[in-house]
């Protein structure tokens, strides 16, 4: 690993998150909150921004990566941009354990939305603006924003892009990947002004509320400014805006981007989208039927409380307007199957992705028919292309770690959780990034009554899930620190 | 620039490197997703599996929005049929590699530049030219000819002995031939210098310098005087490439060329007129001997195994040749068999392919122009336009910007040194030499 490079470009990313870290100074001095608040941050801020410059001082030279290095640009930025990030947490004296705080920032970068917070209508609103932020950055990816910028990465642009960016394939909608990057943050942030002006003019919110609501859900993370979610603005309009913003976050963002050029007949070609779509239909007719049944609320309602439900859930952001919690069991274990789908690939969402599941159904498909006819050849296809043994294999690899280390995970979590429920459900609510699970983490509840080692180990989970395992796993490899 | 290139052989991955370097979107198009894959793991390309003669692929990789499109599949046939199709298109230029003779001969109903090929490369014959220009100039680094061989671009190693080392241009002892040529450059290490009258030679400074081929040659022989031209060329194997160079350096040198095959040693006899055919295999020390290698022989090896190539070179070493060059071709080895010091220069047509399509590339700014290997500057042919500024004064007098050198100025056909006196008429074509961050200021002089 070429250690020097890797860490030039830590040094880069620090610096952008010190410089947000000032901008919620900003939002501080804005809303006249105590000059003591206002001055963590900006501790905070020239702290991470201090050690970027020294770094980056250290570590100057030209930049080289190869593909073990772009994987090591990766783990490490996130590592450090996490520990720089909890600082505002706890110098405002707003999270008071070490572990806590770095959680919670952990959470809010990799979009997951878990929450070690109770009462967070007593949070001022900078602390508030820096954990919506921090969903922001992490949901298209802050080193992917590093590639957009920086202009001398070349080859090695794709790497860290192919180490940070969700999904199986990559594909590109550029010969470049610089302007590929920079196309995408440009797609994130058109439908992010959407939104925010949505919910302010149609949804009635406050601009804060409103931004603030905007960051994660684009971003599919699932933080809220009030501790009953979008259920505590109780209002139809916020609900259906979420909804199909959170349905749109969860949608590959190419497809974005050639619906925005003039070329929305790619939406229905994709065989994920559709995939997707259908899915997400299915459920929540299954959902509203069971709610309606139980006599929870009337039509109208159940099928508002379905819709966000599930979609919050599928794409992994992880906001309520109802305490899903209290549904029937069979909606519930139905929700809990629903959070390892997770979004499409090359969107903001989390878990296994939409295409890789599609992919295994393909295959266990194939393999019950060759077992009936064994000398029949098929060839499972994706949007009418044969898919590639490599990626098939790859993904037979991913489902099958991916589930082990939900169970492995869950076994560990016994020791810290009251019950089977609350330990299972929190390791899949954080491996997908999705935030809210079952039980003692349920959607009213939070994370704060698990001791500091559970939450150590569920904030290395979310890592794990949001970089899609293998990026952080090559770590646990002897071989890749040896030359 | 958005370029698509078809094909993602050695040649097309060379190119992708080198475009890529230099900030251009590419865009490889292959049938074969293996060697797809691979070129894509190293290169920030897009890349289109599919075979690139079929419009769906062509549309895929949006040819009619390209600004160039390079066909280098090792099929003439689809490299043209590419080509005709992106012209069809609307592709803005168009390169096609085409390894056929037949492919190139000049007949004026089927001359496929009138069919919209820009450029129609023949990779051997590059090659061919380029050794061709190396041998006419022993001693010499990196040679290349301008204006249809009037002017000659060299490149001359400042070594421990040379009379340059530890001198500036005007403390030379032969001034007189230190100014027949203009030195319009030094590569330093990995840099670029361009020399001033003060500039003092350093020892392993590579200096180019521009002049008629005869200047160039006067040159060579004072600043190393103990190199000889060469008298016998012996080139072993009696491939496309081979037969190639022998036909090229027949006229100058006593050619000798060894190839195994009967059959073929029959062909390449037919279609030489005064080489030496040898049926023998260059590998063996009889057959060297037969060759008659001396102390004035130049060896170039092009049989198509690379190992065997260098084998036979180190053979020829040791029998006595003055010069071996070998043609290599995985692009991987040309590093280690360089450092290695085994031959004294590498041949790769994939190398001069690449070479003759960035000429071209640079020239679509300037007219003809090039480039010199791996550094940042260029030549630009500029002329002069009547009643302009610098119409009539001396090149003393124009400020040229400081990393910028007059190389040499063309009138009427003849070569005149661009002596500081030299007063510039209408009409002259002037070959300056540039960073290519001046390139700009450079146009706003003349234009």
């Amino acid at each position: 690993m070429n250690r020097r490079a890797v860490f030039q470009l830590v040094s880069y990313l620090t610096l952008v998150i010190g410089l947000a870290m000032l901008g919620c100074a900003v939002v501080s001095w804005y809303y006249g909150e105590p000059l003591a608040l206002r001055l963590s941050l900006v501790y905070a801020g020239a702290l991470a921004a201090g050690f970027a410059l020294v770094l980056g001082w250290l570590t100057r030279g030209p930049v080289n990566l190869s593909r073990r290095d772009g994987f090591g640009v990766v783990t490490f930025g996130w590592l450090t941009v996490t520990v720089f990030g909890s600082l505002p947490y706890l110098f405002s004296g707003v999270i008071s354990h070490p572990v806590s705080a770095l959680f919670e920032t952990m959470s809010g970068f990799t979009t997951t939305g878990a929450s070690v917070l109770s009462d967070l209508e007593s949070i001022p609103r900078s602390i508030h603006f820096w954990r919506a932020l921090t969903n922001w950055f992490g949901g298209m990816g802050v080193l992917v924003l590093c590639v957009a910028i920086l202009p001398f990465l070349g080859v090695g642009g794709m790497q860290i892009f192919r180490a940070e960016m969700p999904g199986p394939s990559k594909d590109r909608l550029t010969p470049r990947i610089t302007t590929t990057a920079k196309l995408l943050w440009g797609v994130y942030l058109l439908l992010s002004v959407a939104e925010a002006l949505l919910l302010r003019f149609v949804g009635g919110m406050g601009w804060f509320d409103a931004v603030c609501h905007t960051f994660t859900t684009m971003a599919t993370g699932g933080f809220s400014t009030r501790s009953a979610s979008i259920g505590a603005f109780d209002s139809a309009a916020v609900d259906w805006i979420v909804t199909f913003f959170m349905f749109l976050a969860g949608i590959n963002f190419s497809l974005h981007y050639r619906a925005l050029t003039g070329r929305p007949g790619y939406y229905l070609r994709d065989a994920e989208f559709r995939f997707y779509a259908l899915l997400l239909l299915i459920v929540i007719g299954v959902v509203t039927a069971n709610i309606y049944a139980a006599g929870l609320a009337p039509l109208g309602d159940s099928i508002r409380q379905a819709a966000f439900t599930t979609v919050s859930i599928v794409t992994t952001t992880g906001f309520a307007t109802a305490d899903f919690d209290q549904w029937p069991e069979a909606v519930r274990i139905l929700l809990v199957g629903m959070m390892f789908f997770g979004g499409c690939a090359g969107s903001t969402g989390g878990s296994m992705k939409i295409v890789r599941v599609y992919i295994i159904v393909k295959m266990m498909v194939r393999e019950i028919k060759v077992f009936m006819r064994p000398s029949a050849v098929i060839q499972p296809k994706l949007g009418g292309k044969p898919i590639e043994p490599v990626i098939i294999a790859h993904i037979c690899a991913f489902f099958a770690i991916f589930v082990l280390v939900f169970a492995l995970g869950s076994f560990i979590m016994t020791f810290f959780t009251p019950n089977l429920e609350t330990a299972a459900t929190s390791v899949i609510a954080t491996l997908g990034n999705i935030g809210p699970g079952l039980n003692a983490v349920g959607a009213t509840q939070n994370y704060a009554a698990i001791p500091p080692v559970g939450q150590a180990f569920l904030t290395f989970l979310m890592l794990l899930g949001r970089l899609e395992l293998y990026t952080v796993l090559i770590l646990f490899l002897p071989s890749f620190w040896k030359r | 620039m958005r370029i698509v290139i078809i094909g993602a052989g050695n040649a097309g991955r060379q190119l992708a490197r080198r475009l890529c370097e230099e900030k251009h979107s590419v865009i490889m198009v292959d049938a074969d997703a293996d060697r797809l894959a691979e070129a894509e793991a190293g290169l920030d390309i897009l890349s289109i599996c599919g075979e690139g003669t079929h419009p769906a692929v062509l549309h895929e990789a949006q040819v009619e929005k390209a600004d160039l499109l390079i066909a280098v599949t090792d099929r003439d046939e689809v490299n043209i049929l590419s080509c005709l199709m992106a012209h069809a298109a609307g592709a803005k230029g168009k390169i096609a590699r085409v390894v056929e003779p037949a492919f190139l001969e000049e007949t004026e109903a089927y001359d496929l530049q009138r069919m919209g090929i820009d450029l129609v490369i023949n990779q051997k014959q590059e090659c061919a030219h380029e050794v061709h220009n190396m041998l006419m100039m022993p001693g010499a680094h990196e040679v290349f000819d301008l204006f249809n061989g009037q002017v000659i671009v060299a490149g001359c190693r400042v070594t421990a002995v040379s009379p340059l080392l530890e001198r500036t241009p005007a403390e030379c002892n032969r001034l007189d031939l230190m100014q027949e040529v203009r030195a319009i450059a030094i590569r330093r290490g990995d840099e670029l210098v361009v020399p001033r009258g003060n500039t003092v030679f350093e020892q392993d400074d590579l200096v180019y310098i521009v002049g008629t081929h005869a200047q160039v040659a006067n040159f060579f022989t004072w600043v190393s005087p103990d190199i000889k031209p060469f008298e016998r060329v012996v080139i072993g194997g009696g491939g496309d490439l081979g037969l190639m160079l022998a036909q090229y350096v027949e006229k100058d040198f006593d050619c000798v060329l060894l190839e195994v095959d009967e059959a073929r040693a029959l062909t390449c006899a037919a279609e030489l007129e005064s080489t030496l055919v040898l049926r023998a295999d260059a590998l063996t020390e009889s057959a060297m001997e037969e060759a008659g290698i001396h102390e004035r022989t130049a060896f170039i090896a092009l049989t198509g195994d690379d190992e065997n190539n260098i084998m036979n070179c180190l053979l020829a070493q040791k029998m006595g040749a003055a010069f071996t060059a070998t043609q290599i071709a995985r692009t991987d080895f040309v590093p280690v068999v360089e450092q290695l010091y085994l031959v004294n220069r590498v041949v790769s047509p994939y190398i001069s392919t690449t070479h003759t399509i960035l000429h071209w590339l640079r020239s679509k700014r300037v007219r003809a122009a090039a480039l010199l290997h791996n550094l940042p500057g260029e030549l630009l042919d500029m002329v002069v336009a009547p009643g302009h500024e610098i119409d009539g004064v001396a090149i003393k007098d124009i400020s040229l910007p400081e990393r910028s050198v007059i190389a040499t100025v063309l009138r009427d056909q003849a070569v005149h040194t661009a002596t500081g006196d030299l007063q510039l008429v209408a009409g002259d074509r002037v070959l300056v030499f540039t960073h290519a961050d001046e390139v700009g200021q450079i146009r706003t002089i003349f234009q």
